[in-house]
């Protein structure tokens, strides 16, 4: 049986860290060439699958952290940069620790070319904390 | 010996059955003389663009030159249809090179099968490419 490999190409990003009760936001530096034409831009947050030691999936999304934009681009007989924002991935569906990833697709343009890094965002919790410092008895 | 049968032509590449506009294809082959060595062969594709709406006198012809390698007799000529549409292209053998445009009727001393490309309009290039990410 054919098996159908889908290929993240892995990009530069920077790293940050977030509470589970803020959001994401992902600026998406990219080049076009061709004729104007709209699709939809998406970014989803991703994890690391290791089963026994062996990564089964390195972009494993989080669906929860989805979101998608409009892409409207313009005619570009050469090729052109551009930056598009998607903001405010939620990212109370992710556990709080490190090594997440993130994973941006186009849609609606000749398949779905993807984009990713690995390793770039750390959650941590937003329960509230109480330290006892100290004691004072009287 | 029939003028049209003094050049073999023989074809090795020939083009391919469809194509798209725009796109440069290569005919491959290979031209003998027959009978006595005389000047080597100009050799030429003759371009027919056909249109069901137009006569055949009307439809657009052109000629594409090829160059053959002396001795060897092997040639290649480069097709490259603007338009899309059928085209029937019939590689031949001249005595002289042509003079373009060509106005009239030419000696034609070998000929080839007619090829028939179907010519589809250019596909349109998309390419979108994610360069970096900034998180913030």
């Amino acid at each position: 049986m054919a098996e159908i490999v889908f290929l993240v190409t892995k990009i530069p990003c920077n790293s940050v860290t977030k509470r589970q009760d803020q959001t994401l936001n992902v600026r998406v530096n990219f080049t076009y060439k061709g004729p104007a034409k709209t699709g939809r831009l998406g970014a989803v947050v991703t994890q690391q699958i290791i089963l026994a030691g062996v990564v089964v999936d390195e972009f494993d999304e989080i669906d929860s952290t989805g979101k998608e934009v409009d892409l409207i681009l313009p005619d570009s007989p050469e090729t052109q940069n551009f930056a598009t924002d998607i903001i405010g991935l939620p990212l109370a569906g992710c556990k709080p620790k490190s090594g997440y990833g993130i994973k941006v697709y186009v849609l609606d343009l000749d398949g779905k070319p993807e984009s990713g890094c690995l390793n770039i965002l750390t959650v941590r919790s937003f329960a509230p904390e109480l330290n006892i410092t100290s004691l004072t008895v009287s | 010996m029939a003028l049209e049968d003094m050049i073999k032509i023989e074809i090795t590449k020939p083009l391919p059955e469809t194509g798209e506009a725009g796109i440069v294809y290569k005919i491959e082959g290979k031209a003998k003389m027959f009978g006595p060595i005389g000047a080597f062969p100009w050799v030429y594709a003759k371009v027919k663009k056909k249109d069901w709406y137009k006569p055949e006198i009307l439809e657009e012809t052109s000629f594409e030159r090829g160059f053959p390698i002396p001795v060897t007799g092997n040639f290649t000529i480069d097709f490259k249809p603007e338009k899309a549409g059928i085209y029937e292209v019939t590689v031949l053998a001249t005595p002289a090179p042509l003079s373009f445009p060509v106005v009239g009727v030419f000696p034609v001393t070998g000929k080839a099968d007619m090829m028939k490309v179907a010519v589809g309009a250019p596909v349109e290039e998309k390419v979108i490419q994610v360069e970096s990410l900034i998180l913030s």
